[in-house]
């Protein structure tokens, strides 16, 4: 970049207020009460928006419920859902707390007399509150107005029910049992469709582009929430009637009038994955390519005395600095430019790359053919990307260039560290510190389903050598009432993380202080060895060894921990219980935005079993999966739930801000959190960090190489 | 889960405020922090933006000299108050890149648009071989490539099949193709562009871009 920052600064005005304005599409379906696309209380057939995550906080004096809800293919959705009823206790009047998972899956698209027919299962596992199962047909009859009709089981055949027609298939199918397995959390596959069946159906009319109205006959009697002593609701009609009005994009209210006799609303927040704020990002320009002088490369032969490569370095580092990209260390030996980077901003490994590519081809002697890229992890090299220079020219300006680019380019294994003289000044040791808030919440306390602490968190992070850190967090609470909770759930099992809460009452927590080395002890073999405070709970030994091949879909790890349980105070006491743990893992990437891992070991609390995962994942850093962990614990020894599962999300920032700052929001949902099938939650794993530079998750966002 | 949506809030907004000398960090905070501040105190509206002629105005061979002589484009959007002087930073063939102070370049093969980086929603590459021999000759047909990205990073092509024509003194070419068209407008002297206006993507609009030399 020349010096412009000159006298004329008024002059050099800028274009920070072009703003590209997404325009939103017309969406035709709306969010119903059980928070997936449907009427009032009733579903329709159909879907969202490929990957929309909504979530939907509906209100009636006959519930309240929250429902997260995933379009996990076009076709597929799921829900999970928290929602309390009053007085469901009749006895004491006590509310229930519930949690519910639903499916849904459209069979058959709209055509232009066909509608469009879904299947779906309300409240597939737990304790049943929602259970039902569906049919149902919709079509638009003009591109305003659909109508919607369906088959309901279970508690969608409460009003106006009628022999199962799915009898025919066996009587079996007359009589729906009751109540729930064990401790609840299981698949009722025994329930499913049968009991009586009821018709349900409705219309929903696109007054304007923000307000849709809607008109349902309900199949749902609301028995559970009309019983006498409850008196939550009155039904006088089948009956409900409600409007969708769009508050902005993305944010939606409902309001219902339901069975004539009470009010329903609800609100509605969505996004998704496949629609970023700017496509493409706002990130600032690239340094050009410079073609190479071909007369110079001749005649000024290579750089060979120290304090010119040294001024080259230095040169790198400062013109990739902007850029958010670190330079290690760099390597000139006759032909070719070895660069090590670090890259904490790009998501799109493939960005990062390009951007750096180019830079050499500024701040390299032209006497150098090809470039080595080496993004390091921890201090570790993940790969190599070999670029020829002269491509680099050749494709910048190519209408097929990053096509072009990512053939002629290579992805190789690159093993070893930097030498000590290439390394640049400040590199190693290096001290990294922050300071800022923090937000710790808690879920699913029946007394009080979200508690969150609100403070300060102070990180270190001191880089000794390349791939030896020294890290450490401090947590000081300001406010906030997770330590207010005073429930204790018994456990059949060593007490591995059930006393959660007795470790939030800790106003100031040492949660991290580790001493953590990486290395790569083989060709495709990636190592980690970390001590001390390994997080809030437990201290001790951790070690890794992943097997990832560069140009492989598929990856195995061990990991072998062996820890002690740490004081409620978070101090540097510890309690008496200690458990070897570990696990031999594989991951693998499908290739079609699906990623499965599979992990089999020994658990916190002494359990064998295994957990399967499986995530939706978008080149741009979203991710949204699900896991369960099946042990040899019995479902009734594991307690409330049977067994651990839950819903995990990685939500990069990038994403709505528009440019690349390189940060990720992850959560773990977990519907009850026990002591069976719980993990160590160490820092540093190796899996992701290592493959976002391997094929083929570097081809994916090759598309940014030229951004 | 209400608040679990406001705990996600809060989260981010302690991703993105804080301190330290962790580059990684985006510090949105305090930027916000300064914005809003601004906007209190009036201080954000002290400034209109200059205009394009007040660009041109100050553009003294003084100024020049200060800015190692590089050739200049006027850049400036059709359809916002927005204008900016850009720097020629690199040449790759015929390809010329010009660069804001605040890092949007604008890249054009002897004139003709075809990258753009650092507005969002930039136009990545461009196949422009058949539109230049047409704009020089005022007439005929041609065929334009643009690729764009879309919001998983993918590579979008759009078509387009333009015409020329000569207008006041002007070279029109005008394009349709998958659903969307638009108009470019490029005035030649002895053989070469120098003022244009031309169009970047459906959502950044047409721009004029002005060669100072």
């Amino acid at each position: 970049m020349p010096k412009t920052k000159s006298t004329l600064g008024f002059a050099l005005a800028t274009f920070a207020a072009v703003q590209p304005t997404v325009p939103s599409a017309q969406q035709s379906y709306s969010y119903n009460n059980y928070g997936a696309p449907g009427l009032i209380d009733m579903p329709t057939a159909q879907s969202a928006d490929d990957a929309e995550l909504s979530t939907t906080i509906s209100h009636s004096p006959a519930f309240t419920r929250a429902t997260m809800t995933f379009q996990i293919t076009p076709r597929l959705s799921g829900s999970f859902r928290y929602g309390t009823i009053k007085n469901y206790v009749i006895a004491t009047g006590e509310p229930t707390f519930d949690r519910s998972f639903d499916l849904r899956y459209r069979i058959i698209d709209e055509g232009r007399y066909r509608p469009a027919v879904a299947i779906g299962l309300r409240d597939i596992i737990g304790t049943g509150i929602y259970s039902s199962e569906y049919l149902v047909a919709t079509k638009h009859l003009s591109p305003r107005l659909t109508v919607t009709g369906g088959l309901g089981w279970g508690r969608m055949a409460t009003q106006g029910g009628f022999k199962n027609p799915l009898s025919v298939f066996g009587s079996g199918f007359n009589s729906r049992p009751g109540g729930f397995t064990g401790t609840g959390g299981q698949v009722e596959l025994g329930r499913w469709f049968r009991g009586q069946a009821a018709f349900f159906g409705g219309v929903s009319y696109k007054a304007t582009d923000r307000l849709t109205l809607k008109a349902e006959y309900s199949s749902d009697a609301y028995l559970l929430e009309s019983a006498a002593g409850r008196n939550l609701i009155a039904p006088k009609t089948p009956v409900n009637l409600g409007l969708d009005y769009r508050l902005s994009d993305g944010a939606n209210l409902q309001l219902a009038y339901l069975h004539g006799d009470t009010y329903s609303f609800g609100l509605t927040f969505a996004t998704n994955p496949r629609k970023a704020a700017v496509p493409g990002g706002k990130g600032g320009a690239p340094i050009p390519v410079k073609p190479r002088d071909m007369k110079s490369a001749q005649a000024l032969g290579w750089v060979t005395n120290e304090p010119a490569k040294q001024q080259l370095r230095g040169g790198m580092q400062t013109l990739l600095q902007p850029d958010g990209i670190h330079v290690e260390a760099v390597t000139l030996d006759g032909r070719q430019a070895t660069i090590f980077i670090r890259n904490e901003k790009y998501i799109a490994r493939a960005e990062a790359i390009g951007r750096t590519a180019r830079v050499l081809s500024v701040a390299t002697p032209a006497s150098v053919d090809t470039f080595r890229i080496v993004p390091m992890v921890n201090g570790m090299p993940a790969a190599a990307v070999v670029i020829r220079r002269d491509d680099l020219a050749r494709f910048e300006h190519d209408p097929n260039g990053a096509q072009r680019m990512f053939d002629a380019a290579q992805v190789v294994s690159h093993r070893g560290k930097p030498r000590a003289p290439d390394v640049l000044e400040g590199q190693y040791p290096r001290l990294t510190w922050s300071a800022g808030p923090y937000v710790k919440a808690s879920y699913f306390d029946p007394d009080n389903p979200v508690r969150a602490d609100l403070g300060l968190r102070f990180a270190a992070r001191y880089d000794l050598a390349p791939g030896l850190v020294l890290s450490g967090q401090v947590d000081q609470r300001v406010i906030g009432n997770r330590q207010g909770s005073t429930r204790f759930d018994p456990s059949a099992l060593p007490r591995v993380r059930s006393d959660a809460g007795r470790y939030a009452k800790a106003d100031t927590a040492l949660t991290k202080l580790t001493l953590a080395s990486y290395f790569r002890p083989g060709e495709n073999l990636y190592g980690r060895v970390t001590a001390g405070y390994l997080e809030p709970m437990y201290a001790g030994v951790s070690g890794e060894l992943l097997w990832k091949p560069v140009d492989s879909r598929l990856a195995l790890g061990v990991e072998v921990n062996y820890v002690q349980q740490r004081d409620f105070d978070q101090a540097f006491g510890l309690r008496n219980y200690k458990v070897a743990t570990g696990h031999v893992s594989a991951y693998y990437d499908f290739g079609n935005g699906f990623h499965g891992q599979v992990d089999g070991g020994r658990y916190l609390a002494g359990d064998w079993g295994g957990t399967f995962a499986l995530d939706r994942e978008f080149v741009n850093g979203w991710k949204v999966g699900a896991y369960a962990t099946f042990t040899n614990v019995s479902f009734s020894d594991f307690g409330e739930g049977s067994f651990d599962k839950g819903i995990r999300f990685e939500i990069p920032l990038d994403h709505f801000l528009g440019r690349p700052v390189g940060k990720t929001y992850k959560a773990t949902l977990q519907p009850l959190s026990r002591d069976g099938g719980a993990r160590l939650d160490v820092d540093g794993r190796l899996y992701d960090q290592i493959r976002s530079y391997h094929e083929p998750e570097l081809e994916k966002s090759w598309g940014r190489f030229w951004r | 889960m209400k608040l679990a949506t406001g705990a996600v809030l809060a989260a981010v907004l302690a991703l993105v405020a804080g301190c330290g000398n962790d580059t990684g960090n985006p510090q949105l905070g305090l930027d916000m922090a300064k914005r809003v501040t601004a906007k209190l105190t009036g201080k954000d509206k002290a400034a209109p933006p200059p205009t394009a002629d007040q660009i041109r105005a100050a553009v003294t061979p003084e100024f020049r000299a200060q800015n190692g002589n590089l050739p200049m484009l006027l850049a400036s959007s059709v359809d916002k108050p927005i204008a900016s002087l850009m720097f020629q930073t690199g040449q790759n063939g015929d390809v010329r890149t010009y660069l804001t102070p605040d890092a949007i370049s604008f890249s054009l093969r002897q004139g003709v648009l075809v990258a753009s980086r650092g507005l969002g929603a930039d136009l990545m590459q461009a196949d422009v071989t058949q539109v230049l021999p047409r704009v020089l000759a005022g007439s005929g047909q041609a065929q334009r490539v643009h690729v764009y990205l879309d919001s998983e990073d993918r590579e979008v092509r759009h078509s387009f099949t333009c015409s020329y024509a000569r207008a006041e003194g002007q070279v029109v070419e005008t394009c349709r193709g998958d659903g969307t068209g638009f108009e470019n407008r490029y005035v030649l002297r002895g053989g070469r562009i120098v003022t244009s206006v031309q169009w970047v993507s459906p959502l950044l609009g047409s721009f004029r871009l002005e060669d100072l030399g």
